[in-house]
């Protein structure tokens, strides 16, 4: 699937973009996708990530193969990430004489987890990503989305993925930056912006009938409820605006998989290939009818 | 369920009453939304006014065949008309709700729902919730 040119100038080949939502550690779904995508030969022209799906598309423009990746998130995902809570924090919450709580506060340490996206990216820079990769984070003061396309690789992975109040947000270039999934949980918007022809997103599904328990449980399933609503208005209005073909490949599970839950990776990791088999012939049917369909708008 | 490249677009249209039944077979994407686009224009400019599409053997839906519906969508309700679905599968209904369709679109079990919900003025589907 290289780019054929043509005596007119237009490449045959249309732009590739892949959107990976957030998810928390369901986004790692989306290595199913990278390995599709290698296998048929389909070059990327941009990935952009949100939250957990920030992991993932930093991780593959890093360099890392798919099966790298596999075996890195099986090695340094641990749920001892999870367990280093923050006790003035907490206490700050019960009651602000006993401890302090703010918006750069965070229930949870975020120290292993930058250790983490230390070792993996190093000082690498988000100029220097290929595919080019941008990364949508929230301002955590003003709830305005900011997409991260320059600077430290691991301090943009960390804004888009730190999941504010449990974890704190991080200072860049003065703005304090938390979780993406608050201002587009699926940043279907950036990939049209940036004039990509094709675009597949991934987003994530988890359909529990059991009701959540405690305060961490009943936070995240509000989160991801309220989120989805804005994640398909995103969507509806990408559509409208866009001029060629977005695929979604919905990627479901049938409880809940919290963030924690790292033995869940095969489970993961399962669906995300399902999901892929769902979606290959509309991925493929897009890519191929590129040519002609742009023939057709110069014709009209 | 999923979509296969066997499964090429075709459609009818019929008249029932003042409403227009579009009826969808196999999978709509950007292969077939030109031609689809084309007759649904002159259906408009021929003065329809209410339309219904039968998704009972839409097998598949693109964004771009989305978009279709969009724009006659937005054709119709510049001129107070209307345009109602039915029967979804399970994928196409799966696209409308992760794509957020559902919240624009009124979506019907079955043909004689739809073409009620034609008839009743600002009448919301059974798949969103309403106060």
């Amino acid at each position: 699937m290289n780019p054929p040119s043509t005596k007119s100038g237009w490449t045959q080949r249309p732009k590739v973009g892949v959107v990976v939502g957030c998810g928390g550690i369901k986004a790692f779904a989306a290595v199913a996708l990278f390995d599709f995508l290698q296998n048929e030969g389909i070059k990327l022209d941009l990935l952009v990530g949100c939250s957990g799906g920030s992991l993932m598309c930093a991780c593959l423009a890093a360099g890392y193969t798919p099966q790298e990746i596999r075996n890195l998130m099986g090695e340094l995902l641990d749920r001892k990430l999870f367990s280093q809570v923050n006790y003035r924090s907490l206490l700050g919450i019960a009651n602000a004489h006993l401890g302090r709580f703010d918006q750069t506060s965070g229930v949870l340490k975020p120290d292993r987890v930058k250790r983490i996206y230390q070792r993996l990216f190093k000082d690498l820079r988000l100029e220097d990503l290929r595919p080019k990769t941008v990364l949508q984070a929230t301002d955590i003061e003003t709830g305005e989305g900011v997409i991260l396309s320059r600077g430290s690789v691991r301090d943009a992975v960390y804004a888009s993925s730190a999941f504010f109040p449990v974890f704190p947000p991080i200072e860049i270039a003065g703005r304090w930056l938390g979780d993406g999934v608050y201002s587009a949980p699926v940043p279907v918007m950036e990939a049209i912006k940036r004039n990509m022809d094709v675009i597949i997103t991934v987003d994530f599904e988890e359909r529990s009938t059991a009701a959540p328990q405690g305060f961490f449980e009943c936070f995240e399933r509000h989160v991801i409820n309220t989120t989805r609503s804005l994640a398909r208005s995103q969507m509806f209005l990408g559509i409208g605006l866009h001029h060629h073909e977005i695929i979604p490949v919905h990627v479901q599970f049938d409880r809940t998989i919290n963030l924690h839950k790292v033995k869940e990776l095969p489970t993961i990791l399962e669906a995300g290939e399902q999901a892929v088999a769902s979606a290959k012939t509309a991925i493929l049917s897009a890519i191929r009818s590129f040519p002609e369909a742009r023939r057709a708008d110069k014709l009209s | 369920m999923q979509c296969t490249e066997d499964t090429i677009m075709q459609y009818t249209i019929e008249t029932m009453g003042q409403a227009f039944i579009l009826r969808l077979q196999g999978a709509l994407d950007t292969a077939d939304v030109a031609d689809l686009e084309q007759q649904l224009e002159k259906l408009l400019d021929d003065g329809a006014r209410q339309l219904v599409v039968d998704c009972s053997e839409l097998a598949y839906v693109s964004s771009s065949g989305l978009r279709v519906f969009l724009q006659a969508y937005k054709r119709l309700t510049a001129i107070n008309g209307k345009l109602v679905l039915h029967s979804l599968n399970r994928l196409v209904s799966q696209i409308f709700e992760t794509t957020g369709f559902t919240m624009m679109f009124p979506v019907f079990q079955s043909r004689e729902e739809a073409l009620r919900g034609l008839a009743v003025t600002g009448m919301l589907p059974k798949l969103r919730p309403s106060l």
